[in-house]
């Protein structure tokens, strides 16, 4: 979710109106955002809603609150001049990063705030909506300096050399991904490419190398630039234009003046920006059902005017018309959301459903539950620990090809699904000397482990009794009861276990079937864990015992 | 005759032949002079005899007992020269008392050990130190006067002191009245024989010390926090929802992504995950027809879908995927819940686990609307949170539309944001076939715990600290 800061004294010149903090906090949380702190003039915002990239700005957190506020309903009007600019896709780009658009804004007067606006949605939108820059990249450069046409290509990484932005000497691209700080941190974006992406002027002058820096002349702006060049790269049409058309839609709330580029590839010619409306034609009915509030046309027409939305309503059919940067409207349900928004959540007078259900647990729930009560009562204490423990303490109790890795872990105390309890206390016993002795745990929790190519998850009961001397009944008696008590039969068979000692521990057997097992721990294992407490364990699945139910 | 306890505890011990007071004091854990005060109470009562003879004792001086501990100077320096092989005269006061240099050096040259060349001490070889071992033997007591000539030349490490030592025995009267002891006085022991002779008529009971402190009894017991969540489906029972049977913990991509209408916004390939746990492989868990449904949604809401990314296997990483899956055979009207634990990719710190439990539900019922919404979601956080006040504010969920904040006023920490609700998007119901309402809630748990439980580490909800919880 994006954080943004934005200028209090910025925001309700842009509003039009003053506005208290207090009375900004409540608002924004209307507009699916939250006020994280105000430090003086700064206010830090979390946007919460991460589909709309519309909203990361103060020109468009503006845009939402003058609706709410009924400064301004309705869509909002841009006008886009048709401009004398071309911008031409050499095919070759089609393999690296094949899609490009551009926009071009005239007589902006960015100053303090605008400037730190722009280069903070540009970041929010490169970080969050366009992965990191993989799938969406924003330049923004001085359009005084460019002699169209621009190209777009794909060149040789030693063929170019140009300054980058705040550095002081020429470099290849090659020399760039090495060499500056975001070319370091975004290197990883081009890894296997042996052509990068570069935009370039008539007279041969850099402009950019997307999606990693910008060039330090022509690709540099300030909070005094008046015209600007955008141009937004990415590996996705629809994403690279929602991109543009946030950022053309905050320069134009700043008096700039849009001007189309047209972009010529190889086989099509388009046209950019596209601000443009989209028509919604759903059930009006649906839409009522949703509110479950009696409102009139007219109140439900207004309150979507006040989400800078047009409607109009024809008997059962309510058609809805939206700028295009609202790409999240998909159907009645959107059109409802927006109706509620407006009407405002508290107001809402909510209603508890008379229906008569029947609660209750499943059978597995409820047999776990009677377990754990047994085992309590046998002075059992209960653990809860995590499910993913260290590969190396699972590997050392069961075969790791029985094991389940993570592809992508955080840390190698928990890189494996634990096959069994056993590893996830040992694990965490490793990290408790000096426990009070005797001592008795018990857990029941889910495992898994890998058979040939299935995953099979099993739901078990673990229980270990530790003390300075143990032998094997110490554990038997607490399975005998716990039969006892469920009403079962279970046999013994002398099994040696990869992690008990031979010829003091068994399989587990309910109706010949294996559910289990129990074992004196060897001490070779404990002790690779630097444990050195003798333990009797058992541990019976849970999922069997239901299913020989 | 009247004996007192501390005479008959006393008196049950002794017999015909001798036995010295510190042994009788070590076995009846009693301190020497209460011992000796008592044989003395006996011995006035003609019960006992008491002999009386001095002994010697070598003892270990306060010196002789840091010696002992950190080794005798000669030791030291042994051990010094071993590591730096020679060392100045000079240096030496930074590593021992002055009083100490003398012997060390006097001892060692004498062992033939070292040798001093102008002021420049150097190692000749290593020589054993009986003297050592000695004071450890002193410690242990039992040795011989002889055996300690050279250790009592040296100043203050031990001392001889003489000590009277007293031997007692029963005299005829005394084994007479300890064989009586059994029948007479007092009831010690609450046994069966109490019973079997009535004893209870003839002689009342001894008298217990109650305030003597002891250690609380070994109690099995549960785990606090899985008790919280026992506590709140208990709480969900009463209020008809009925748990959801489908967890996994393993589930495919299409469980938990496309199934809820999330976009597929990166090709399979790219396997750039950054905020789940994927396993290697393929996981078809779903049924064929209702990918084909999921998959046409896609298409036509955001035109793109790729055929391997819903195959591959992660572990769940929310309990809404559960939700889905129950869709499959829901009863209607329905309500459902589940609690499960679910798996972030995350950095591990004090405020994030990659393990976690959610509570999730959902209500299924022709014509719900927002207001019911609110209204279930508000009965939730009442019965679950025990919160005084509820505030809704919009949200954004993939999945839900409208969707909702729900933020309770705690009664100690005041507001707090607690869950998330909404109404599950027509094109996520539309291949499952259901096309009446469905209500999906959802509220933070590990948060709540924490709270109820006093915890500040989310790490703590799980069992770390084994002593703790055996406390």
């Amino acid at each position: 979710m994006p954080t943004i800061e934005v200028s209090h004294k910025d925001l309700t010149r842009l509003l039009g109106k003053e506005i208290t903090i207090e009375d900004l906090e409540n608002l924004i949380l209307h507009i699916k955002g939250e006020v994280d702190e105000v430090l003086g003039d700064i206010i830090k915002i979390e946007v919460k809603d991460t589909n709309r990239p519309d909203l990361w700005s103060v020109e468009g957190i503006v845009r939402e609150l003058k609706g709410i506020l009924g400064i301004e309903t309705g869509l909002p009007s841009y006008h886009i001049n048709k401009g004398d600019y071309t911008l031409i896709v050499d095919p070759n780009v089609q393999e690296i990063r094949p899609y490009v658009a551009a926009a071009v804004v005239k007589n902006i007067k960015l100053g303090k705030h605008g400037f730190s606006s722009l280069i903070q949605l540009q970041e929010k939108i490169m970080s969050t909506f366009g992965r990191k820059r993989r799938k969406v990249a924003i330049g923004t450069h001085n359009l005084d300096l460019i002699k169209f046409p621009v190209y777009y290509k794909a060149v040789d990484p030693d063929s170019v050399k140009f300054t980058p932005l705040y550095e002081s000497s020429e470099m290849t691209l090659r020399e760039v991904l090495d060499k500056t700080e975001t070319g370091r941190k975004y290197k990883h974006l081009l890894e296997g490419m042996d052509k990068y992406p570069l935009l370039i002027d008539s007279k041969g002058e850099v402009i950019s190398f997307p999606p990693i820096i910008n060039s330090n002349t022509i690709g540099k702006i300030s909070e005094n630039t008046r015209n600007i060049f955008i141009d937004v790269t990415g590996t996705d049409l629809e994403s690279v234009s929602i991109a543009l058309n946030s950022i053309v839609l905050a320069l134009a709330d700043r008096g700039g003046e849009v001007y189309s580029v047209t972009i010529e590839y190889s086989n099509d010619v388009i046209e950019t920006p596209v601000i443009e409306e989209r028509k919604l034609s759903t059930s009006y009915n649906k839409i009522k059902r949703i509110i479950g509030m009696d409102l009139k046309d007219s109140c439900i027409v207004d309150l979507l005017k006040k989400r800078r939305l047009s409607a109009e309503i024809k008997d059962n059919e309510i058609t809805i018309k939206y700028l295009n940067y609202r790409n999240d409207i998909i159907s009645a349900q959107d059109v409802a959301e927006e109706v509620l928004i407006a009407y405002g959540y508290n107001k809402i007078q909510p209603k508890t459903p008379s229906i008569y259900t029947k609660g209750g647990l499943t059978k597995r729930r409820l047999l776990i539950d009677r377990i754990r009560e047994i085992m309590v009562g046998m002075r059992a204490i209960e653990l809860y620990t995590p499910v993913l423990v260290s590969k190396d303490v699972a590997g050392s109790l069961y075969d790791k090809k029985y094991l389940i890795e993570l592809l992508n872990p955080v840390s190698t105390q928990h890189n494996v699904v634990r096959p069994t309890l056993l590893a996830s206390f040992l694990q965490i016993l490793a990290n408790n000397k000096g426990i009070p002795l005797p001592a008795e745990f018990f857990e029941v929790g889910i495992t898994a482990i890998k058979r040939n190519l299935r995953r099979i998850e099993e739901w078990k009961l673990f229980y270990t009794y530790l003390d300075s001397e143990v032998s094997f009944n110490l554990a038997k008696e607490k399975l005998e009861r716990l039969f006892v008590e469920i009403h079962k039969k279970y046999s013994l068979q002398k099994t040696d276990i990869k992690f008990g000692i031979p010829g003091r521990s068994g399989r587990i057997l309910i109706d010949g079937v294996d559910a289990g097992w129990i074992a004196e721990i060897h001490p070779a294992i404990l002790d690779k864990l630097d444990i050195d407490l003798p333990m009797v364990c058992f541990e019976i699945s849970i999922s069997t015992l239901l299913k020989l139910s | 005759m009247e004996l007192s306890g501390l005479e008959i505890k006393v008196l049950k011990c002794l017999d015909t032949t001798e036995k010295s007071v510190d042994d009788i004091a070590n076995k009846l854990g009693l301190e020497y002079f209460q011992v000796l005060r008592t044989v003395g109470f006996l011995k006035l009562k003609g019960l006992v005899d008491i002999r009386e003879e001095e002994v010697t004792r070598i003892k270990l001086t306060e010196l002789g007992k840091k010696y002992l501990e950190i080794g005798l100077p000669e030791k030291r320096l042994l051990e010094l020269l071993d590591q730096k092989k020679e060392i100045n005269v000079r240096d030496l006061q930074q590593y021992f008392d002055k009083s100490e240099i003398q012997t060390a050096i006097g001892v060692l040259k004498k062992k033939g050990a070292i040798k001093i060349e102008n002021g420049v001490i150097k190692l000749l070889k290593k020589v054993p130190l009986p003297e050592q071992e000695l004071l450890e033997k002193i410690a242990r007591g039992g040795v011989e006067l002889g055996e300690v000539k050279d250790l009592l030349k040296r100043k203050k490490i031990i001392e001889i002191v003489k000590q009277k030592r007293f031997f007692v025995k029963l005299t005829e009267k005394g084994l007479e009245i300890k064989k009586q002891l059994r029948d007479e006085n007092v009831i010690v022991k609450y046994d069966k024989r109490v019973f079997n002779e009535r004893l209870w008529e003839k002689y009342p009971f001894k008298e217990y010390e109650i305030n003597i402190p002891v250690n609380p009894a070994r109690a099995g017991k549960k785990h606090p926090y899985l008790r919280f969540l026992d506590d709140i489906r208990r709480e969900l029972i009463s209020m008809g929802f009925q748990e959801m049977e489908d967890y996994s913990m393993i589930i495919s991509h299409f469980w938990n992504f496309e199934a809820l209408f999330v976009p597929q916004d990166h090709p399979s390939g790219e396997m750039s995950f950054t905020d789940i746990f994927v396993l290697e492989g393929e996981l078809k868990d779903f049924d064929e027809k209702l990918y084909e449904g999921v998959k046409r949604q896609h298409m036509r809401v955001f035109g793109k879908w790729d055929e391997k990314l819903p195959r591959i296997p992660m572990l769940i990483s929310h309990v809404t995927a559960i939700s889905a899956r129950t869709l499959q055979k829901v009863k209607i009207p329905g309500r459902y819940f589940l609690i499960e634990k679910v798996f972030r990719h995350d950095t591990i710190d004090k405020t994030h686990f990659i393990e976690f439990s959610q509570l999730e539900g959902i209500v299924l019922d022709e014509g719900l609307s927002f207001r019911d919404l609110l209204g279930i979601l508000k009965e939730l956080i009442t019965n679950i949170v025990g919160a005084e006040d509820v505030k809704f504010y919009p949200a954004y969920f993939p999945f839900t539309e409208p969707s909702v904040e729900a933020y309770a006023k705690h009664p100690k920490l005041g507001w707090i944001e607690v869950g998330g609700a909404g109404i599950f998007r027509e094109e996520l119901l539309e291949p499952f076939g259901i096309n009446i309402p469905v209500i999906a809630w959802g509220l933070g748990i590990d948060r709540l715990a924490m709270i109820s439980l006093g915890i500040d580490d989310i790490r703590d909800l799980h069992s770390r600290n084994l002593y703790k919880l055996m406390k």
